[in-house]
Formats: C-alpha cells, sequence, structure tokens
C-alpha cells in the first residue's frame, strides 16, 4: 500500500494538473477575501468569522481534484498499466482516495494560510483587534479542512463510478447547481441532507443541520461513493 | 507457459472471442495473428486479467494473472501506444510504474537505455513520435525483468527500421529463454521474428503452426505460358486440374509443374514459361483468414 501511495503521489507530482489547480484555488481565495477587506465599514468578530468562509472555495477544488486523480488514468489510458502492476484494483482506489484526501487537505491549508496571511496584515495596518485565532475561525477553519479532505475522497468515488473526466465534472456542477436545489424543493425534508447542504453544515454557511452532523452525513456520501467506486472498478473490464 | 482454454467473450450480442484454445510454451516466440477485429486483443486483455471473460479460463504460469504475485516481475505486458499521459515526461512514467512494483530506479534508467530512449526521457510524453511511444511501452513491461512478454501490435506506427529494431529486439530477449506473445494483423511484421504462429478469426482457433509448416501448406500454383493457351487449358481441366486464364497465352494451373508439363507433352503442345509459384506465408495466412485483412 505504501508502493501504490508513492506511485500516486508521483503521478500527482509529475503533471501540471495539481499545480495548476493549487493556483487557481489560491486565486479565486485570494477575490474572495479581498472584497469583504475593502468593502467592510468594520472589520468586527462575525466579519472576521466570514473571512475564513473564502477559503470554502478549497472544498470544491478537492472535490474536482479527486475526480481527476482518478478519471486522468481512464482518461489517458494509463488504467491499463496501473492496473497491470497491481491487478488487486481496490488497492490502487485506497491508494488514490488516501491521496486525494490528504490532497484535498494540501488545498485547503493553502488556501487557509493565504486567507491568513491576507487578513492579519490587513487588519494590523488599519489597528483592528484580531479574532482569527478564537474559537469561531478556528473551528471554521478546520471544518473547511476537513470538508476539502473528505470531498477529495468523494472526488475518488465520484470518478470511478463515471470514469469520464467531463462527465463527472460535469455531473457534479449540474448536481450542486441545478438539481439539488431542485430535489431539495421537491422534498424539503431530505433537503439539509443532500450532499451540498451537508457539506455547507460543515464547512462554511448555516443550515439546518449541526456541523457535527453535516460531518457525519458527508462522510456518510464520501464513503459510499467510494465504496461502489471501488467496487465496480474491481468488477468492471478495463479496455 | 500460458495457457487459454474455453475462452469466451461476450460483449452483449457481439461474440468477440468464441471458445478459444491457446498454448504457448515457455522459452518460445509466439505470432498471434487474425485480421483487425478477430478478438486478438480482448483474448490478451483477458489473459491479463483486465477483461473478464464470459467463460473459460486464461491462465499464465499456471495461474490466472490476477492471483500473480508482484506479476510485473513474471509477465510484462504492452496493449496499446498510447498509454501514457502527455503531459508526463516519459522517465516519469516509468518511474510512476516502478514506484508501484516497488522496483528500484535505477532499473528506469536501464530500461530507458535498452529501448534507446534516455535520450528524451525528460521530455513530455506528447512530443514523441507513435514509434517512441511504442518504445516507451516496452520499456515499461521490460521494468520488472519479466519472464514473459505479452505484446499487442507492438510494431503499429514504427517505420520499416523500427520493426527492425523490434525484431532484434525480442530476438534477443527470446535468446535470454523469456517466453514471448506477440500479436499482429500483418504476417509479415513477425515472420521473421516467431517460432509458432497462432491464428484467429471471429474469435475462433484457426490454426496454430510452426511457420515453415504453415508455408508448406501452401497449395503452390503454376504458371504457364504457352502459345496454344487455350489447347492446354482443354488438356488440363480435361484430367480435373483447376485452371484460371492469364491474359493472352498465360494461365495458372493448381497443381505441381510435373503434371502440367506431362500434360502439355502428351497433348504436343509447346510450353514458352514454366513456373511453379512457391506461396507465402501472407497467401496462406490470407486464405485461412478469408482474405479479410489488408497486407
Amino acid at each position: 500500500m505504501i508502493a501504490l501511495f508513492r506511485s500516486e503521489f508521483l503521478k500527482l507530482r509529475t503533471t501540471r494538473t495539481a499545480v495548476v489547480l493549487a493556483l487557481a484555488l489560491l486565486v479565486v481565495t485570494a477575490m474572495a477575501i479581498v472584497g469583504p477587506l475593502v468593502l467592510a465599514d468594520s472589520l468586527d468578530a462575525s466579519l472576521q468569522q466570514d473571512l475564513i468562509t473564502a477559503a470554502t472555495f478549497a472544498v470544491l477544488f478537492s472535490l474536482l481534484f479527486g475526480t481527476l486523480v482518478m478519471t486522468g488514468d481512464f482518461r489517458h489510458g494509463t488504467a491499463t498499466p496501473t492496473f497491470l502492476v497491481t491487478p488487486k484494483r481496490e488497492h490502487v482506489l485506497y491508494a488514490k482516495i488516501l491521496a486525494a484526501a490528504a490532497g484535498g487537505l494540501v488545498l485547503s491549508v493553502a488556501a487557509l494560510v493565504l486567507v491568513y496571511a491576507v487578513a492579519i496584515p490587513w487588519l494590523l495596518i488599519g489597528g483592528h483587534e484580531i479574532y482569527l485565532f478564537q474559537e469561531g475561525p478556528v473551528r471554521a477553519a478546520l471544518a473547511t479542512a476537513a470538508a476539502a479532505a473528505l470531498w477529495g475522497a468523494l472526488g475518488v468515488g465520484l470518478g470511478a463510478l463515471v470514469r469520464s473526466q467531463v462527465g463527472a465534472i460535469v455531473g457534479a456542477l449540474v448536481w450542486f447547481l441545478i438539481l439539488e436545489g431542485l430535489v431539495g424543493a421537491l422534498w424539503d425534508d431530505a433537503a439539509p441532507y443532500l450532499p451540498g447542504a451537508a457539506i455547507g453544515a460543515l464547512a462554511g454557511d448555516s443550515s439546518d443541520l449541526s456541523s457535527a452532523a453535516g460531518a457525519a452525513v458527508s462522510l456518510a456520501y464520501a464513503a459510499a461513493f467510494c465504496l461502489a467506486g471501488t467496487l465496480l472498478t474491481a468488477r468492471r473490464d478495463v479496455t | 507457459m500460458i495457457e487459454v482454454s474455453g475462452l469466451t467473450k461476450r460483449y452483449g450480442k457481439t461474440l468477440a472471442v468464441d471458445s478459444l484454445d491457446l498454448h504457448v510454451a515457455a522459452g518460445t516466440i509466439t505470432g498471434f495473428l487474425g485480421p483487425n477485429g478477430a478478438g486478438k486483443t480482448t483474448t490478451l486483455r483477458a489473459l491479463l486479467g483486465l477483461v473478464r471473460p464470459t467463460s473459460g479460463t486464461a491462465k499464465i504460469m499456471g495461474k490466472p494473472y490476477r492471483q500473480l504475485k508482484e506479476p510485473s516481475k513474471h509477465v510484462g505486458a504492452v496493449l496499446e501506444a498510447s498509454n501514457v499521459h502527455p503531459g508526463r515526461t516519459g522517465r516519469n512514467h516509468l518511474r510512476v510504474l516502478a514506484a508501484a512494483a516497488s522496483i528500484p530506479e535505477s532499473r528506469v534508467h536501464e530500461v530507458l537505455a535498452l529501448v534507446e530512449l534516455t535520450a528524451v526521457g525528460g521530455r513530455r510524453a506528447k512530443t514523441y513520435s507513435l514509434g517512441m511511444r511504442q518504445r516507451l511501452g516496452l520499456a515499461a513491461a521490460l521494468l520488472g525483468d519479466p519472464e514473459v512478454l505479452i505484446l499487442d501490435e507492438p510494431a503499429n506506427g514504427l517505420d520499416p527500421q523500427g520493426i527492425r529494431w523490434l525484431r532484434d529486439l525480442l530476438r534477443s530477449l527470446a535468446g535470454e529463454g523469456r517466453t514471448v506473445l506477440v500479436s499482429s494483423h500483418v504476417l509479415a511484421e513477425v515472420a521473421q521474428t516467431v517460432d509458432d504462429v497462432v491464428i484467429i478469426h471471429r474469435g475462433r482457433f484457426v490454426t496454430h503452426a510452426t511457420t515453415a509448416e504453415l508455408a508448406a501448406r501452401v497449395a503452390g500454383a503454376v504458371r504457364v505460358r504457352s502459345p496454344q493457351a487455350a489447347k492446354l487449358r482443354e488438356a488440363l481441366q480435361r484430367e480435373g486440374i483447376l485452371v484460371t486464364p492469364l491474359e493472352r497465352d498465360g494461365l495458372t494451373a493448381d497443381t505441381t509443374p510435373e503434371r502440367v508439363g506431362e500434360v502439355a507433352a502428351a497433348n504436343g503442345i509447346v510450353l514458352h514459361e514454366l513456373v511453379a509459384e512457391s506461396g507465402t506465408l501472407e497467401e496462406a495466412f490470407l486464405e485461412l483468414t478469408g482474405g479479410e485483412t489488408v497486407a
């Protein structure tokens, strides 16, 4: 397993995909944090807590990252040599899930570091008191990191189920932008338990669920996708 | 070394492989031939545990591939030359596979040198020609120094020089006692390399023979030129010999030159030319596979 994890990690380090994704995340996060800093009338504790929300883009990027970790091998045909070296395909999946979760963690930490690195000097220069290290913002930061790791893993499961890179990414976007709202509107009892709402309860905006419940539901989604994706990949023909 | 028995693979209504038996002895180079779509790739993928057979078994060294311990140290395979991320360098492609198989990095440099890609190992794979990708695939297959090599159409995309290079490499690998199974839809590509030939057609086994046996099986026709071609034709046909007229004074007869000479003498017919056309391997192959291939 350690060898497989090393191999997956090497895959990530030897193409530009991960770096490009990380840079894009940092740009988006920077734009999301500069707005409130410039426009806010008073940078009080509640607004400082909201600044952390800028880093939650990392969660969406982690999902994207996880899908790429899996579908990249199908898209470029490297699934064949990968599964030839490791015919126990479920082991490859475990390594990928681990790598994507770790990648999600790295992405979220990078985004959080950027938030703190921009916000702290800004607040100091403006002569504001810094609330960023109080319990609220720190909890939000940890929740963001946990959510990013979970969705990184979920992305691998999704990618294993769909296999097509474009299909998996478009599918995820269509779900979160259109379908989840639709399903939630039609069946409002289920709405807080849908994937987007659950991760929202864990990291970022308020919701009907507690953050612990959001974490549990998100973990269940990630586990279900990873399990289904692993079982299917182990059985399906590689052509 | 390689045992396929009763292998059947059905994709929906299409029968890609139909109760195929295949046997490859240790230390031989076997050509696995058939027209495009004959089921070669499906058979090889089933052999390598990538495709689940509908029925039947495929074993290497007595075990299904997926049950081999450290398979890349026993079996190396090249299935498609394009199985590499275009943004990754050739060397890194090999390092990724070596890491997964716990093969030391020094071996990466060895196989790169073996396939003569050392100079371009640091370049991204998208800059590689098809021939270079084929060689990168071969390098990947050789990483674990395997006893068995399985190559699917390795000559595809190679220029004549590349084909000769491949032939020499396969010969030297077999010379080291390795077992090689190499598929192709063009017999000529492998005829000079292989010991044995297995031919399949439409997913079914056609024949397993040595290349010499295969050549011997070709019915050689006789080409004749005579100013009395029409008369000769009638005489031969009276003897029950199949005759095909050629342009003007020529014809081919499906028999031996001796027989044509005897018939001509008995009927007082003058011959200007009498040539035994030895059948080529390619003709045998075309005959066996219903001429559905392009040479």
